[in-house]
């Protein structure tokens, strides 16, 4: 018998490491794949001698059939406009025949710069936007291949690879080439380039990691794009021929940690307060019945809830604004104000007992407190701001209030993250010993006193995982990001405006990005990088809980 | 209507649910690609199974961009484009597969500008769309336009109504949307979005955002505007007569969003397609499948496909 037991615990004990280790072996096995499917994407480019008859069998023959017919609908690949000038980009036949509007090089002997037309108040007007220079002097240049690069060999005989829009040379074939009669270079493919002379056989050269591989700078520093007026941040990436991917992970970021704020500015007063009225205050018997009815919010899918929001909310929001703010400081106020009235009530009629009348009180002062808080609303609105807080900001400080918001976006998320929050707090209020919130009633220390000084501190630990535990749901969540936040990738702490957050731009574009494209990368290269930012998040927390427990004694 | 989108969504969810098994046996077609198309295909679809009861049909419609990969991995039999194939996608596709995918312009339709109700426009021109939905403002390189206020005062408000004085809320399609690519070259000319037009995933969501927000302007495809939504006319730059987009007259060739929804199918140099592929061509060229076209609010496409099959099919 006693055997038997001992059997059966050996083989749980190695059926429960079995299980961690592989858990843990497949949390890693995707943090890898993650990694490596993402990190190809700072390879360095780098050249070398290669060979004509590879890049000119199978498939690639075909190809080059095929750019030259896409291309004259497409109307984006370069041609040369006079001796110095080469047209580059964002030329669109119908519009402007010249392939000087948008982008264009213009060669001179040591120095190439690009130039862009940009919109001023009286039309468009050529600014610089790059320079290249090529000390050595100008040999022979190649035109732009469309992942955007031109080749130059100087009169050095060094080859340089450049990319629009970057004055470094992306790659430097450093073994000079004998410059004398070299007067074309022209791209064979992506990847592969050839140097022409009239009396020798072409010289080809092949780049390795070229096309596809980005630096940190273009996904986190401000960059000068063809058309836009400023460096800016901007995540755009390619969808039409011969445009300039734009992947900063800045704005996506920003977005994503926003809406994360927004969320919890909202959730974490009413689920803490929640959590602490239940599991300090509430007679068991209420506990029972309300903690699971609190906890159902949590089955409601994030896209149940956003499909609500979308339908319901967010057009109400619009002319309800200030009525939403009244509420919002209206409640917390009443509540208070009617609860020391209640008790001061109660307290005077010592038949009477408080708390089996409570649902019904809450939800009476709740509606007092909801309605009055409207109407105040309403009201300061139509006394100080001429009717309308949405057009009053907009026409005092400029401050526009987009359909799409981070209000809205912070409610929607807020009743996502709200039960994880709460149900894990309450737990861990509720979990602690008796003895420390009856010990300090019994020295003569008030229910708050005891709470803040008996319970707060053994209960924090447990609290701030339950808040990290809602933050990650919100940094995670997609489908209520999708639909409500509006996907602008703009970067502004305003809550009036709308976010485009990491997740919802994978749920966007990682089904249209070509397997081991840039974009892909990048994508999976973003999805790192909130991985990581979460890491750090929860390493603090974790830091934050181990110093707490040391302090107050409790074993960890 | 309401039992049609219901249907799509069953059909999509399903599509989901039996993706991994798919384009496996003999007799299941599956169609992925376009969402401008979901209507036109799902009617195909429909129609197709009520004919051909033992070919199953699989139709996923999410976008453009998820065409061209689902070819590339042969995932799907046939794609369905809002836009022609770009040339990284081709050069994707021939890398991995050697050859070239076939594309057919089996129909068109056009996109149309719309707006809420209250808002007193009538008509706009394609360049306050560039200077409204543009960052750089390639086509018009005048200032930028933010509120409807600078929009009314220069005379676009005829109709009398009050004006609308808010910002513009600008709505467009994400990324993966032949509509965006198509918009961005015609009338961005070719360029960037501004980083605050709203990306909604699908049409349906943009007529309903512009329904309830007054100061919203949006696109859609013709074939799904709703009369709860007002359709711009839209100003041509050298035209002083705009073109009337509202209703019937947009499925006339006169707009200047018109473009080319493309059928692509991928077979290998000497390959034939299979006999339930060439069913359902056949099908898609026929007076059903032309009346169905015509019935979802497209417009014909040309005779690509005909030729197409009296070669490849007999």
């Amino acid at each position: 018998m006693a055997n038997r037991r001992l059997i059966v615990d050996v083989v749980a004990a190695a059926a429960i490491k079995v299980a961690s280790v592989s858990v843990l072996l497949v949390i890693l096995g995707m943090f890898a794949q993650i990694a490596i499917t993402a990190l190809p994407l700072f390879e360095s480019p780098s050249i070398s001698i290669g060979t004509l008859s590879t890049t000119r069998t199978g498939p690639a023959a075909d190809l080059r059939v095929s750019q030259d017919s896409v291309a004259n609908d497409v109307g984006s690949l370069p041609g040369f406009v006079d001796d110095h000038r080469l047209g580059v980009s964002n030329i669109h036949p119908a519009v402007a025949p010249e392939p000087t509007k948008g982008s264009w090089l213009d060669v001179r002997d040591t120095i190439i710069e690009q130039l862009h037309l940009k919109a001023g108040s009286d039309g468009l007007a050529p600014s610089v936007i790059t320079r290249y220079f090529i000390p050595a002097g100008i040999q022979a240049m190649s035109s732009i291949s469309l992942s955007r690069h031109f080749v130059v060999l100087d009169r050095a005989g060094v080859i340089h690879v450049y990319r629009l829009g970057r004055s470094q040379a992306r790659a430097t074939f450093k073994e000079p080439v004998e410059v004398s009669g070299i007067n074309r270079v022209g791209w064979l493919d992506e990847n592969t380039f050839a140097l022409y002379s009239h009396e020798q056989q072409p010289l080809v050269r092949s780049v390795k990691a070229l096309t596809n591989t980005l630096s940190l700078a273009d996904l986190f520093s401000f960059r000068q794009y063809e058309g836009y007026p400023l460096p800016t941040l901007t995540w755009q990436p390619r969808v039409v021929d011969g445009a300039e991917s734009k992947y900063s992970l800045v704005p996506l970021l920003w977005g994503t940690m926003s809406a994360a704020l927004f969320s919890l500015m909202l959730a974490l007063p009413v689920a803490l307060g929640a959590a602490i009225y239940v599991g300090y205050y509430m007679p068991p018997v209420f506990r029972e019945a309300i903690k699971p009815m609190i906890e159902m919010i949590a089955a409601f899918p994030g896209v149940v809830i956003a499909g609500i929001a979308m339908l319901w909310l967010a057009p109400r929001l619009q002319y309800a604004l200030a009525e939403f703010i009244g509420i919002v400081l209206t409640v917390p106020i009443i509540v208070a104000l009617s609860g020391l009235f209640l008790n001061r009530y109660f307290q005077t009629k010592p038949g009477r007992h408080f708390s089996k009348r409570l649902p019904m009180v809450v939800l009476l002062v709740l509606a007092i407190a909801i309605y009055s808080g409207a109407k105040l609303g309403e009201g300061v609105e139509g006394l100080f701001f001429e009717g309308s807080v949405v057009l009053w900001l907009e026409h005092y400080y400029g401050l526009s209030v987009s359909y799409f918001n981070g209000v809205l976006v912070g409610i929607a998320l807020g009743i996502a993250v709200f039960p994880t929050i709460f149900s894990l707090a309450e737990e861990a209020i509720f979990a602690t010993p008796k003895g420390a919130a009856t010990g300090s009633l019994a020295l003569g220390a008030s229910q708050w006193q005891s709470f803040i000084d008996g319970v707060l501190p053994i209960a924090a630990p447990g609290i701030v995982a339950a808040i990290m535990l809602g933050l990650s749901r919100a940094i995670g969540e997609t489908m209520i990001l999708l639909l409500l936040s509006g996907n602008t990738p703009i970067q502004s702490s305003s809550p009036l405006e709308g976010m485009r957050s990491v997740a919802a731009t994978l749920a966007i574009e990682l089904p249209e990005a070509a397997v081991d494209s840039t974009h892909y990368r990048v994508l999976f290269f973003s999805a790192l990088a909130l991985f990581v930012l979460t890491f750090f998040i929860n390493t603090c927390a974790q830091l934050l809980r181990r110093r707490w427990r040391r302090r107050y004694g409790v074993a960890a | 209507m309401k039992n049609r989108s219901a249907r799509r969504l069953v059909v999509v969810l399903a599509t989901c649910l039996f993706a991994s098994m798919s384009a496996q046996g003999a007799a299941t077609l599956s169609i992925v690609g376009s969402d401008t198309m979901s209507r036109l295909v799902t009617a195909w679809g429909d129609a197709f199974r009520a004919a051909r009861p033992d070919i199953t049909i699989e139709i996923q419609v999410s976008g453009s961009a998820a065409a061209p990969p689902a070819l590339t991995q042969q995932v799907a039999n046939f794609g369905v484009m809002s836009r022609p194939f770009s040339n990284n996608e081709l050069m994707d596709f021939s890398r991995t597969r050697g050859f070239l995918p076939q594309g057919f312009i089996v129909a068109r339709d056009s996109l149309a500008v719309i707006a809420n109700h209250q808002n007193p426009a009538d008509s706009i021109s394609l360049e306050d769309l560039d200077r409204i939905f543009s960052i750089g403002r390639l086509c018009s390189g005048r200032s930028a336009v933010t509120t409807w206020r600078e929009l009314v005062d220069q005379g676009i408000a005829e109709s009398g109504a009050p004006p609308i004085t808010g910002r513009i809320n600008p709505l467009g399609r994400t990324a993966v949307s032949g509509s965006y690519g198509f918009f961005k070259s015609n009338v961005l000319c070719g360029g960037d979005f501004h980083s605050r037009v709203v990306e909604l995933p699908g049409f349906a969501a943009i007529i309903r955002t512009v329904e309830a927000d007054p100061n919203a302007i949006g696109y859609v495809g013709s074939s799904f505007v709703e009369s709860s939504v007002k359709v711009l006319a839209l100003q041509e730059p050298n035209k002083d007569a705009s073109t009337d987009m509202s209703g019937k007259a947009a499925r006339r060739d006169l707009s200047p969003l018109t473009r080319d929804l493309y059928l692509y199918l991928t077979l290998a140099p000497g390959e034939l397609p299979s006999a339930s592929e060439c069913a359902f061509l056949r099908f898609v060229a026929s007076k059903q499948g032309q009346d169905i076209l015509i019935e979802s609010g497209f417009m014909h496409g040309d005779d690509s496909l005909s030729e197409g099959l009296r070669v490849s099919c007999g």
